[in-house]
């Protein structure tokens, strides 16, 4: 296996991806980290509604990438952007790109090291603990674009049984079903944009895709998997949601920092408790994993930014490697420490996804009808000629 | 290549993680911690809070009650470690007693406190307890009952699984104290004679406690607080009459645009006790007799909604009833406000079961 690595590149792909590959990447990606923060921001029982309407925009968000590699017309990837916006304009994007990926590496993984830190191991450096854990993307990153994503099977297994955890609860005398009450919004609730904000930013993920090579994706499996992908996203919002409002009530619930383990650790089996000391090293698995793709998507910036060859070996992870290290450093020297800073960046975080999540998926889509229309003119030109 | 390399990679990587422990300044060894398993909270003369505890819990040596004065519960844990050969930690905390003048005083500071904690779990037993506590641990400690501290968390345990007292945890008091339409309640335990004694409810409004529900209502008071309950034993006192194996159901109606709520409970059950010369033969004696065992516990549902009400409190969580799908009609400054006044009316309806064996006994007597 591990012959095929290093010299083959880390971008090539032998094969295209999977249905179960794809539609587990989305998942993965969309509610790694604000399924643990949803609940509390949410809180009122109206912003179910909201889940629901996110999930409808962010339906056609999907069609539209999915439209995206549909088109035979034009070229994917990084050369059909290239090829449409010329290397100027690529280059900043490519900068903002690179920027936007370390960014949300750096805070996903940090804002998970500060979990850890916080109830599993209180004594133990949290930035020592990120560069460990940075040390296991790398681990997986290495072995290629191809192998990483297909790691989503198991990253997706490794951290979903933790669901059926929850359903007793939804059973539980301590669940009060009238918290659910109003559904219906008597008048508009405050902060409710800032709420969609949110909630449109934990859908987003899928437009990562849009720089997979067309060889890579069958536009037609996409389809169905980010449906699927994203239907379930909506599903694993609604239940813990329901669950979290149900057991602690709309303004009890405002008050939780992490609802989603503070639940957990109410479960007291008889032969085990403090069972967040199990669920929360689960979680790892898929932070190392969406760390380590946009671990390659950040070297894979760094390889075109330098204009190299795309075959050009490992140089560039050892590069992103050595950029995100510094960025751990930095967030566990300045940020992290400061709750205020690090909820600002969480922040911060959230309207980077949303914004990425609104302008890729929508200004791919108008590049590529564009250009066809482009072509279908010339070409209809030529015909009356 | 790979394979050695890997080896060096995974060597590297046990290194780091193994090695883990010894990057912490926080250390957990076993023979050097003493978790606290019990918890007892009263006031000091001057304001303070007197934090006791027994130590050393769940280890075969001679145990004693330890107590510290502070003003802050997380001063009274370094305070302990100050005059204790161990580090007692909190991770195994499972109840927390509080006398009755701190309760008075008001828990909010001291639960945030616990809320705010990792190590403690939201599970823990919350009660509030009045008389010599201290003195009653070391009674029991002194040769009685020496696990005295896991005695009390099966008797909690076993009260909580069971359903027809009052218990209360952490979370549930929490969630309560937060809640815009009901107000939390505790169990209330009395040392009396030697004896630790589940002695009715504790009432609170906000985090302060305000009254109490003797233990001769405290069975109505449950037929009210949950929507669906079971009591092994109902003593009708005046009626001279025990009812047991009782399911209780409530129902709650609001009407006239929220001035007036209907509370109907449903009593589904057995006789146990009756006066000797209850004529039951007939079904109409049977009705009659229904009939007035309904009055004289309709009669004790209403003075325990009167004091409730008289106490501007709503520890049945009524005011959630008020909440329908698009609407919410009382913020919690006007509910707190209109309950007080609210018109109140108690349907009771019995069913007594098995009657063919009260006639038999009838019979032959």
């Amino acid at each position: 296996m591990a012959s095929r690595v290093g010299s083959a590149g880390l971008f090539s792909i032998s094969a295209p991806f999977g249905f179960l590959s794809l539609a587990f990447w989305a998942n993965r990606m969309q509610t790694l980290y604000y399924l643990l923060y949803l609940p509390s921001m949410l809180a009122e029982p109206v912003t179910i509604g909201l889940i629901l309407l996110a999930a409808g925009c962010s339906h056609l968000n999907i069609l539209m990438i999915a439209r995206c590699f549909a088109w035979k017309e034009t070229p994917g990837g990084y050369l059909g952007i290239v090829r449409t916006l010329g290397t100027a304009v690529s280059f900043l994007f490519l900068l903002a790109g690179l920027f936007a990926v370390l960014m949300k590496g750096i805070v996903l993984m940090m804002g998970y090291v500060d979990i850890v830190h916080h109830i599993l191991f209180p004594a133990l450096h949290a930035t020592l603990f990120g560069i460990l854990l940075l040390c296991a993307c790398v681990y997986l990153a290495r072995l290629g674009m191809e192998k990483t994503i297909r790691f989503a099977i198991v990253a997706f297994v490794g951290t979903i049984w933790v669901t059926f955890l929850y359903v007793p609860f939804a059973f539980s005398p301590a669940a009060e079903y009238r918290h659910l009450l109003p559904l219906l919004p008597e008048h508009m609730p405050q902060g409710i944009w800032q709420a969609f904000l949110t909630v449109w930013a934990a859908f987003s993920g899928p437009e990562y895709m849009l720089a997979l090579p067309k060889e890579a994706v069958d536009a037609k499996k996409l389809k169905t998997a980010l449906i699927a992908a994203n239907a379930f996203t909506a599903f694993e919002y609604i239940f813990f949601f329901v669950i979290c409002l149900t057991f602690y009530g709309s303004d009890y619930l405002q008050r939780q920092d992490l609802p989603i383990v503070d639940l957990i650790r109410y479960i007291q089996l008889p032969f085990a408790e403090r069972l967040e000391m199990i669920l929360i090293p689960a979680h790892a698995i898929s932070v190392v994993y969406v760390v380590a793709i946009l671990l390659l998507y950040a070297a894979g910036a760094i390889q075109c930014a330098a204009r190299s060859r795309l075959t050009a070996g490992r140089a560039p992870l050892g590069l992103a490697l050595l950029m995100m290290l510094l960025l751990t450093w930095m967030a566990g020297r300045w940020i992290w420490p400061d709750e205020w800073k690090a909820k600002q960046w969480i922040t911060w975080l959230s309207w980077l996804d949303a914004s990425t999540y609104t302008v890729l998926p929508f200004g791919f889509f108008l590049l590529g009808w564009i250009t066809i229309r482009r072509k279908w003119r010339v070409r209809h030109a030529g015909g009356s000629k | 290549m790979p394979a050695a390399r890997n080896k060096w990679f995974l060597l590297l990587w046990m290194l780091l993680v193994l090695g883990g422990c010894s990057f912490v300044d926080k250390s957990n060894t076993i023979e050097e911690i003493s978790p606290v398993v019990l918890l007892y909270l009263e006031e000091g003369n001057d304001g303070s809070i007197k934090l006791s505890t027994i130590i050393p819990p769940l280890k075969k040596e001679k145990k004693s009650v330890i107590t510290t004065s502070t003003d802050t519960l997380i001063e009274g844990r370094y305070l302990r470690n100050l005059k204790y050969y161990r580090e007692t930690k909190g991770g195994q905390i499972r109840m927390i007693f509080f006398s009755e003048a701190m309760a008075n005083r008001g828990l909010s500071s001291l639960l945030d406190t616990l809320v705010r904690d990792p190590e403690i779990s939201s599970r823990v037993f919350l009660s509030v307890v009045s008389g010599d506590m201290i003195g009653y641990l070391n009674r029991q400690l002194q040769g009685r009952q020496e696990e005295i501290d896991m005695y009390l968390y099966r008797m909690f345990a076993h009260y909580e699984k069971q359903g027809q007292l009052t218990t209360r945890n952490l979370h549930e008091y929490m969630a309560k104290l937060y809640s815009p339409y009901a107000d939390p309640v505790l169990p209330y335990y009395a040392v009396a004679n030697h004896e630790l004694r589940y002695s009715g409810t504790a009432l609170f409004r906000g985090d302060k406690m305000v009254g109490t529900i003797p233990l001769s209502d405290d069975v109505f008071f449950q037929m009210l607080r949950e929507n669906k309950g079971i009591q092994k034993t109902v003593p009708l006192t005046e009626a001279d009459v025990v009812l047991g194996s009782i399911k209780t159901e409530r129902n709650i109606r609001f009407t006239d645009s929220f001035r007036k709520v209907h509370i109907d409970v449903m009593l589904k059950g057995r006789v146990e006790e009756v006066p000797a010369g209850q004529k039951t033969e007939s079904p109409r004696e049977l009705q009659e007799f229904e009939r007035s065992l309904e009055r004289s516990i309709q009669e004790k549902l209403e003075k325990i909604i009167d004091r409730t009400q008289a106490l501007s409190l709503d520890p049945f969580g009524l005011g959630m009833y008020t909440v329908g799908w698009k609407e919410r009609p009382f913020t919690r400054e006007q509910w707190n406000q209109r309950w007080p006044d609210m018109d109140v009316t108690i349907h009771v309806s019995l069913k007594l079961e098995h009657t063919g064996m009260l006639d038999s006994h009838a019979d032959r007597r």
